[in-house]
């Protein structure tokens, strides 16, 4: 019978460790489980914090448009979509950032934010509804989330993302903040991964439907605003690949009966609480 | 059982009973542990992060969520052996014989969960083989050495249950994002209660009378150990060996045994026996304790994860020697699809190869070889924490077998089994 000392087998191991590359274990993850844990009150809680977390860091970056009735507008449209949201679980809040870009941008947990640039370029409440929608889309099917596999407590590549929130040691303010930056470079820089846009889309433009909204102005707005992007570039971190979008936004109405239900796109309201 | 030297009719009529296997010895893939598992023909070394990893490999177990908790609620077996023209009716038209077992049990509980730093432990029970037969049959105007005494009925009552049970708990480590061991320490038991009946009635009156009984306990243990690797994101490589060792085996027999169709007292275990005393009978009873050796286990798997939706794996195990059984290999290959994210589904093939040799011409009393392959399919339904798995699997296989003892004559047999499933699960 063969004999090996049990040292031999511990250094064996020791080395073994040394050579092996660090994984994060994503390969291993079923969709089940990703989808799954998001349910949990932990993860909804920790999704929750660094929400709040990265939302004051959009604030931060663009600032708070001091405008009690715009803002009260704009979070009436947005509750009345998040309505059809499908995550109950969440508080949404939504607020006007004071910058002139045309964007929006959603933190996980709940929190929407669009831009007064956006707002301005805007034709109708539909038009803001459905782009709200977009930004909540984001949020129901956690795009950000899920790129950084934020859970309160597995293993997982950000562990104990609730404790992180809280931490003192720095060692949980640095881990923190190495996620706040990765989320801040989906949000500024990098944008969503296309096949995420083009969910959110969809699922903006139905729970438009849903809350009585034109869907199309969706598509709508953006062929509107594409216009400007060539004139200032705006939207080419967020929202690259639009002519993909729009095309896929025309086969969901081709599909989906709300394109054929006639719906509001309430040009008058709009108008009265957003001032051109 | 006896060991009488019979005529070629008696032996023919007597053995019947005492020609096939009790239990599936033959295979060592009789029930395929766990839901997941099952849906993948069993291909699951390499993957096993589930409560089920316990059995497969107990290093999967640290890939398991906090907590997780699994158990299979009831598990359909049947098994239909057939042995091909075993029987000869007094028209010259042959007859098979069939034997069918069928049982209704949850074969598996599972849980494990965080313990310790990087830990994971698990306790687990499983049933890895259940033979459950009850057959009444009846075979009427069979052809006899006697041309002008064919049996008019030849009834044979059988009675087996024989249940393998493992019980205990497992512990998994991960020394680092990519590499886990782990080891898990089950109680071995295995209960057997073989009767079987068996009544010869002659045209001319005479009969054949066969009563045989078995009880047989094993205890033990069956430790194995696992590790797996995973070398990048989207493949792992699984390791387990394991090997179940009898500690103790408490084997009762008993045989009574009346012929009244003999023409002279036979010879039996050195003791004549005139049967045409009404008051003869043989009986013998027995006690054995020799335990036996069951098989040290190796087996190898890789599973490449090709997306969140969908994974491949593949299992290839190596089965030692032991006591009369020879070495043999099986293969698994599994598939994991999920065509939404809460509902997936699962196939598989697997070989269940059997651990003896092929039949020679010319030898007697050899046991029967059949290799199987099977295929395997599952649908799981997931809501937020808890799935439920429906499953079903099919083995089938062709070889030979000596249903009949003492006696060179090899038959074609073939063996169905068929496995159905129901099973719940819950993760967090």
């Amino acid at each position: 019978m063969i004999r090996i000392s049990k040292w031999f087998l511990v250094l064996l191991l020791i080395g073994f460790q040394q050579v092996l590359p660090a994984l994060s274990g994503e390969g291993r993850q079923r969709i089940s489980s990703i989808v799954d844990t998001y349910r949990d009150v932990e993860n909804v809680e920790a999704e929750i914090l660094f929400g709040r977390e990265l939302a004051a860091r959009i604030l931060g970056a663009y600032g708070f448009q001091d405008d009690e009735r715009l803002n009260r507008y704009v979070n009436l449209v947005g509750r009345a979509m998040a309505l059809h949201s499908g995550r109950p679980e969440l508080a949404y809040y939504f607020g006007v950032l004071a910058s002139d870009d045309i964007n929006a941008f959603a933190a996980p947990g709940g929190y929407v934010f669009i831009t007064r640039g956006a707002l301005l370029k805007m034709e109708n409440e539909a038009q803001l509804a459905v782009v709200l929608g977009h930004e909540i889309a984001h949020i129901t099917e956690r795009h950000v989330i899920r790129e950084l596999n934020i859970k309160a407590d597995d293993g997982s590549t950000i562990a104990g993302i609730a404790g992180l929130i809280g931490g003192t040691t720095g060692g949980a303010v640095k881990s923190l903040e190495q996620a706040m930056d990765k989320a801040s470079d989906i949000l500024f820089r990098d944008g969503y991964k296309i096949e995420d846009e083009i969910e959110a889309d969809r699922i903006g433009m139905l729970m438009a439907a849903s809350a009585g909204y034109d869907p199309a102005a969706l598509r709508n707005f953006l062929t509107h605003v594409k216009r400007f992007e060539t004139e200032d570039g705006a939207y080419t971190g967020e929202h690259p690949v639009h002519t993909v979008r729009i095309a896929k936004m025309d086969d969901v109405l081709a599909a989906s009966g709300p394109a054929q239900m006639n719906n509001a796109t309430v040009t008058e309201r709009f108008y009265a609480n957003v001032n051109n | 059982m006896l060991t009488i030297k019979f005529s070629k009719l008696i032996l023919f009529l007597i053995l019947l009973t005492a020609g096939a296997s009790f239990a599936d010895e033959q295979h060592y893939v009789n029930m395929i542990i766990g839901d997941r598992a099952a849906g993948m023909g069993g291909a699951y070394t390499a993957l096993s992060d589930d409560p089920a990893g316990c059995f497969h490999n107990p290093a999967g177990i640290s890939f398991a969520p906090n907590l997780s908790l699994s158990a299979s609620v009831n598990a359909y077996n049947t098994e239909v052996k057939t042995y091909r023209d075993v029987l000869t009716g007094a028209d010259g038209s042959t007859r098979d014989w069939e034997q069918v077992s069928s049982s209704l049990l949850p074969n598996f509980f599972g849980v494990v969960r965080k313990f310790g730093d990087g830990g994971m432990l698990g306790l687990s029970y499983a049933v890895t083989d259940s033979i459950q037969r009850r057959q009444k049959q009846y075979f009427q105007n069979i052809r006899t050495e006697f041309p002008d005494n064919p049996a008019d009925t030849v009834m044979v009552n059988i009675n087996d249950n024989d249940r393998t049970y493992l019980f205990g708990p497992s512990y998994a480590v991960r020394f680092s994002d990519s590499l886990s061991l782990g080891a898990t320490v089950y109680a071995y038991f295995r209960d057997r209660e073989i009767i079987r009946n068996q009544v010869v009635q002659f045209n001319q009156g005479q009969h054949i009378l066969i009563n045989y009984y078995e009880t047989r306990n094993d205890l033990g243990v069956r430790p194995s150990l696992g590790a797996i690797w995973e070398p990048r994101e989207k493949l792992a490589l699984g390791l387990t060996m394991s090997q179940a060792y009898v500690l103790s085996s408490d084997t009762t027999q008993h045989d009574i045994y009346r012929n009244t169709v003999a023409q002279q007292p036979m010879n039996i275990d050195g003791l004549s026996y005139d049967f045409s005393d009404t008051d003869t009978v043989y009986f013998k009873s027995a006690n054995f304790s020799d335990k036996p050796s069951l098989p040290l286990t190796l087996t190898l798997g890789g599973a490449y994860f090709v997306s969140p939706e969908l994974l491949f794996s593949g299992d290839v195990s190596w089965y030692g020697k032991a006591d009369e059984k020879e070495s043999v290999w099986n293969f698994s290959f599994g598939t994991e699809y999920y065509f939404r994210d809460d509902m997936a589904v699962r196939a598989g093939f697997y070989t269940d190869f059997a651990n003896t040799p092929a039949l020679k011409s010319g030898a007697i009393n050899q046991q029967e070889h059949i290799d199987i392959y099977g295929l395997s399919l599952s649908y799981t339904l997931f809501h937020r924490l808890s799935s439920i798995t429906l499953g079903i699997s099919y083995g089938f296989g062709k070889g030979e077998a000596q249903a009949i003892n003492d006696t060179p004559v090899i038959h074609d047999a073939d063996i169905q089994n068929l496995r159905v499933y129901l099973s719940a699960s819950y993760s967090n």
